[in-house]
């Protein structure tokens, strides 16, 4: 990080490479329309890069740091597509693009459908929390220091979203 | 006993989160794409741009309180104004009489 807040591109290129991949799942899950998890974790690495002079480590880890943007991101995209969606001016967001493709990307595609409908039907916290458990592959004390809530609040989030979403999901995720 | 249920408990819950995790990208290892986008922005300066009607529509709480604080500002300059206009009118209706 302090390579980050010098100027180091490469030191940037090094955080995309160990936090991208789950920092791409974890905004797939959290917003419907791949080019706005796309668009958004973008913006994230924007964000950092911008802001890792004031990055101080006694008060996060850089990967709670960095989600922490991504979240706060996320949620205020969230809130304009469904103001948007109140006014007529967007349609309600299409799971995932219906574009003919091989067998294997269809079977990915209805997956990646299947489980955005089972995450969509959580409540906020918990869709969050086990995001950040599944994807982010966050410890307890990581996911409460990024959601600032208590430990214990992260497991009960957890238990009651695994517990959903079998629910939801049935046999058909596993 | 109670051991092995804890266990297999966490065991289905990790394949669970792996099974979402797998499901919200298969190609979601592939950071090259992304890198190329990040560094690039990071070399072109952002482009500062007109917000677009409905970027202004879904923010209404800023336009909307630069709209209350231009018409307070417009009611009060109204009210401070409105004696001296009276004064006025009724010099006007002394120098031209009450029957015009």
């Amino acid at each position: 990080m302090a390579a980050l807040a010098s100027g180091d591109r490469h030191a940037m290129a090094r955080l995309i490479q160990r936090h991208g991949p789950g920092l791409r799942r974890f905004l797939a899950g959290m917003l419907p329309a791949a080019h706005e998890a796309e668009d958004i974790a973008q913006e994230t690495f924007l964000r950092a890069w911008a802001a890792a002079s004031r990055y101080d480590p006694q008060k996060a880890s850089p990967a709670t740091w960095l989600y922490r943007i991504a979240l706060r991101l996320a949620i205020d995209r969230m809130r304009r597509a469904r103001f948007r969606q109140f006014l007529g001016l967007e349609a309600a967001p299409e799971p995932v693009d219906d574009l003919p493709g091989a067998e294997a990307e269809l079977d990915a595609r209805q997956r990646l459908a299947l489980a955005q409908k089972g995450l969509a039907a959580l409540p906020d916290r918990q869709r969050q929390a086990l995001l950040l458990r599944a994807v982010a592959e966050m410890t307890t004390a990581e996911i409460a220091a990024t959601l600032k809530i208590s430990p214990g609040a992260v497991e009960q989030l957890l238990v009651r979203a695994r517990a959903g979403l079998r629910t939801m999901m049935g046999e058909n995720f596993a | 006993m109670n051991h092995t249920g804890n266990d297999t408990q966490s065991q289905q819950d990790a394949d669970l989160e792996a099974a979402l995790a797998r499901a919200l990208g298969t190609d979601a290892d592939d950071t090259a794409p992304l890198s190329r986008a990040v560094l690039s922005r990071m070399v072109a300066p952002e482009k500062r741009h007109r917000p677009a009607l409905t970027e202004v529509l879904t923010a209404p709480v800023p336009v909307a309180g630069l709209m209350l604080g231009a018409l307070l500002i417009a009611g009060a300059l109204g009210y401070a104004l409105v004696p001296g206009e009276v004064q006025d009118l009724m010099a006007l209706q002394g120098f031209i009489g009450e029957g015009f």
